[in-house]
């Protein structure tokens, strides 16, 4: 028995449009990605006026890390719509797998991230320490913070799914849509602050 | 004939999707940090690429992983609005800071 039947969309002919979640989430998520968006701007035009102090900056951080907490959320984000497709199949014990893989690439961003503030406090390294590291530790920080928020939700939709033979798909579709966004915002991040010169 | 071609699943479809996107980071990692984009003229010519590579994933998210693609006509513009207008805008300011700085 299929959840949502017309919602799988296995065939793109002729299906009728379908809103994934509901009107609620995409005004809170396109409201958080539109505060972001000025965010970089911000990054963008301190860095326009402190080419140097931005350039030294940039040299400190530890891009491998960075990188590797990119990976790390597209992977999840993958293993995330595969779960979403795994509810709608009604494969239940799959898709709390799945969902449960998502939440352990949250916490292995969660630990890299950590690992990665941890060695600018040790090398004195601070949010007032210039303005390029105000703005670094801003952005990822909310960033973050959204991360830990986004392995909640996950958390919660995992436990709905387990309790509900029905799931509320409204409700898991929407969970999915906050994590995907919180992948999409660190696709611009990462680049924008570790890579472009 | 062409029922003969089996239409992919929801499964391999998304992990197409997933493995573009990772091929597209590597790309960029391999833009942003190889040596030879210090010597780019212009300067930030790495830079605009990576970040115009990152708003084709961003859109890649939206409309597979989001579902965007099947979404209600409104929901679509306004995602388009949001990785246009964004991505527009940050290339206007690197290529105004090269402009300043050159």
């Amino acid at each position: 028995m299929l959840h949502h039947p017309h919602s799988r969309l296995t065939a793109d002919a002729g299906q009728r449009p379908h809103l994934p979640g509901e009107a609620g989430i995409w005004v809170f998520v396109l409201g958080d990605m539109t505060a972001f968006a000025l965010f970089f701007m911000a990054f963008l035009s301190h860095q326009a006026e402190q080419p140097a102090i931005f350039a030294a900056g940039r040299q400190s951080l530890n891009v491998t890390v960075g990188a590797a907490n990119m990976m790390v959320l597209l992977l999840s984000s993958w293993l995330m719509a595969l779960g979403l497709d795994a509810v709608r199949m009604a494969q239940t014990p799959r898709a709390v797998r799945l969902f449960g893989a998502v939440i352990a690439c949250g916490l292995v961003f969660s630990v890299l991230k950590i690992l990665e503030y941890h060695e600018k406090a040790r090398a004195g390294i601070a949010v007032q320490t210039d303005d390029f590291y105000t703005l670094y530790f801003a952005l990822t920080g909310v960033h973050f913070l959204h991360v830990l928020i986004g392995i909640g939700f996950v958390a919660a939709i995992c436990r709905h799914v387990r309790r509900h033979s029905t799931p509320d798909m409204r409700l898991v579709e929407g969970g999915a849509i906050y994590w995907h966004m919180v992948d999409l915002l660190w696709i611009v991040l990462f680049p924008l602050i570790y890579l472009a010169h | 004939m062409l029922s003969l071609i089996p239409t992919p699943s929801m499964a391999q479809r998304l992990t197409a999707v997933w493995l573009v996107l990772m091929l597209a980071s590597l790309l960029s990692f391999g833009i942003g940090a190889a040596p030879v984009a210090m010597l780019a003229r212009p300067p930030h010519l790495a830079a605009a690429i990576v970040l115009a590579i990152a708003f084709l994933k961003v859109h890649l998210v939206m409309s597979a992983f989001m579902e965007v693609r099947h979404a209600p006509l409104p929901l679509k513009l306004l995602c388009a609005a949001w990785t246009i207008g964004t991505g527009a805008g940050v290339q206007a300011f690197l290529w105004k800071a090269s402009a300043l700085a050159g």
